[in-house]
């Protein structure tokens, strides 16, 4: 093999090897369109919309789905628009989702890459502190987090961010160590190249399929983690609202407005399933033992 | 075998070191008190009651003496119930707690596996396409989606539909006897029975390809029992391992249930705890929840290694 990172050919034939792989999905490729439609909705549907998220309408206060002025989700107990509300809370959870997967992205694949890099004592302590965090149900530590700096947005970016990214962490230093043995590397140290260098421009990249497939998978998970905190009632706040949010209000006047709750969490359902798809199709299309 | 209990056992001793000194750390470290609500209070009123608590010390001495409690099995009172210890209220939270877990874990291990069990024998026709589809949705729909519509069908829906159904309807709310139990136990064991029975039916499906079920099979004996005697026993490995996060996954469901239900847990304590900033109801909630986790893991590795011969070696 040449010092060169990868022979350009090789390198661009896999990932159009693996493109065609997902095209031909259909499951994924019924997801990502379930997924733009999602996003789509979010994006316009308040636009589209007569209405908007916080103004009341005293005439029709928890009107079941109806044509009349645009409630086509029905409205709730103080009479506003669900529908206008679904939207913006897709656009919170979706937010919310994407943003603390980045965050988890960017810890879990710094840590992952230093631990499999160093290799010794080094590894062997900071994947030591993981196995020890693994061993919690760490949502007590992202409700902790939430409760004690005030139940603020960025907050839980932050909390959710910081304590997901411990299996990035042990994938990215997996496939780090075994990049670290592979004629590029040594060659790119032969030649004097430092390692942060070295890690950044040869093992990461070379590491980023797994690291994909599992954010793909993340942004659902951490958008459900979400819903579940604020469905606590320690997530999201007045005036801004979630899927989570939607449910727990929802939850609250389900006997006489089940639709408060339907709505939400359909596309609540909806997403996870897009994404768990989406995520399926790019682990086969991805799969390393296929290459 | 004994080797390993004692190091796990040595790991045990500092994560429970770091999940004592982080929550407490995070707690402290949290802007407001316990107090602050009480706008109107005297500064000496605060300063007593600070006092009191121990939380006019510098930081590592109020470390070391909440340390030296928890050691000695005391998590101090409860600065919200103001007379209650916060060992009173998990004692009596912890018994429904335990009993609810326990027995939705039993619940998801027992059906799971048979669901999966019997969509492997029947793989690829009707009946383990509907299992497969329906464990889809047992993992699509989060808990604090099911519960709620639990409550709807079986509590509301039913009670409407007919006398017959007013007599089967369940309680939603509460914790009485059995009929209270149904539904919390359902809506924490779902999703865990659908990913019990995705798991074992992968499982159940490559071992009885295998060439040890083929020999079982060639030497005549009946398909239930090589079934039962030969693959079982060696499916059931991936669903041992994934005891560990199915019992966390049944903790953390507990949040939501015993919130839905209103049931007196301690899952509700530490939610309640954590509204109103009750620090030492919050750390004994943790403290709790994190050992039981660990000591089940540690069951569970246990049980793996009496399972599986290859791991005894070790």
């Amino acid at each position: 093999m040449n010092t060169s990172p990868l022979p350009l050919g090789r390198r661009r034939s896999h990932w159009s090897d693996a493109r065609r792989r997902f095209l031909s999905n259909k499951a994924a490729i019924t997801g990502l369109a379930g997924l733009l439609a999602i996003a789509l909705f979010a994006v316009l549907g308040p636009l589209l919309s007569p209405n908007d998220m916080e103004t009341m309408d005293f005439t029709m206060l928890a009107s079941s789905p109806t044509l009349d002025g645009g409630h086509w989700f029905g409205t709730d107990a103080l009479g506003r628009d669900l529908l206008v509300r679904t939207a913006h809370g897709a656009r919170i959870s979706l937010m919310i989702g994407i943003v603390t997967s980045l965050v988890a992205l960017l810890i879990g694949v710094a840590y992952g890459a230093i631990a499999g890099y160093k290799g010794g004592s080094v590894d062997s302590v900071m994947m030591r502190f993981v196995d020890v965090l693994y061993a919690l149900p760490l949502i007590f530590f992202i409700i902790i987090l939430a409760s004690v700096f005030g139940r603020n947005i960025l907050v839980i970016f932050v909390a959710i961010g910081a304590i997901e990214w411990l299996t990035m962490a042990r994938i990215v230093r997996g496939q780090t160590i075994s990049l670290k043995q592979k004629e590029f590397v040594d060659a790119a140290r032969a030649l004097g190249v430092p390692g942060l260098t070295i890690v950044r421009r040869h093992i990461i990249p070379n590491a980023i399929g797994p690291v994909i497939v599992f954010v793909t998978l993340l942004v659902p998970a951490n958008i459900l983690i979400e819903s579940f905190i604020s469905f606590l009632g320690l997530g999201v706040q007045e005036p801004l609202t979630s899927w989570g949010v939607l449910i727990k209000q929802g939850a609250v006047e389900l006997e006489t407005a089940p639709w408060l709750l339907l709505f939400p969490a359909l596309f609540l359902a909806s997403t996870m399933f897009c994404f768990n798809f989406v995520g399926d199709g790019l682990r086969d299309a991805l799969d390393p033992k296929e290459r | 075998m004994a080797e390993y209990l004692v190091r796990r056992l040595l790991i045990a001793i500092p994560t429970m070191f770091v999940i004592v000194a982080l929550s407490f750390l995070l707690i402290r470290a949290a802007p407001g008190g316990p107090f602050d609500e009480e706008a109107a209070l005297e500064p000496q009123v605060i300063e007593n009651l600070s006092a009191a608590y121990h939380l006019d010390k510098p930081l590592p001495t109020q470390f070391a003496i909440y340390l030296g409690n928890v050691l000695r099995g005391d998590l101090g009172p409860s600065m919200i119930y103001k007379d209650f210890t916060v060992n009173e209220l998990l004692m009596s939270g912890l018994s429904v707690s335990a009993s609810l877990g326990l027995k939705a874990l039993t619940l998801a291990v027992l059906l799971g596996g048979c669901l999966g069990i019997v969509a492997a024998l029947n793989q690829n026709r009707a009946l383990d396409f509907s299992v497969m589809s329906l464990s889809m949705f047992g993992i699509a729909i989060p808990s604090f989606v099911l519960a709620p519509l639990l409550t709807l069908v079986f509590g509301i829906y039913l009670k409407e539909l007919s006398d017959l159904g007013a007599s089967m309807a369940l309680p939603v709310a509460g914790w009485a006897g059995f009929r209270y139990q149904v539904l919390p136990i359902i809506a924490l064991a779902l999703p865990q029975v659908a990913i019990v029975a995705r798991l074992t039916r992968a499982s159940m499906i490559e071992v009885l390809r295998s060439n040890f079920v083929r020999a079982a099979r060639l030497r005549g004996l009946s398909e239930a029992r090589v079934v039962t005697r030969h693959a079982l026993r060696a499916a059931i490995l991936p669903v041992v391992s994934y005891l560990g996060p199915a019992i966390a996954g049944v903790v953390t469901g507990s949040l939501i249930v015993e919130q839905v239900f209103d049931l007196p847990g301690i899952g509700r304590y530490f939610t309640q705890g954590a509204i109103n900033r009750d620090y030492p109801l919050v750390m004994g909630v943790v403290i709790i929840y994190a050992a039981t986790v660990l000591i089940l893991n540690l069951i569970v590795d246990l049980l793996y290694g009496v399972l599986d011969p290859k791991v005894r070696i070790r």
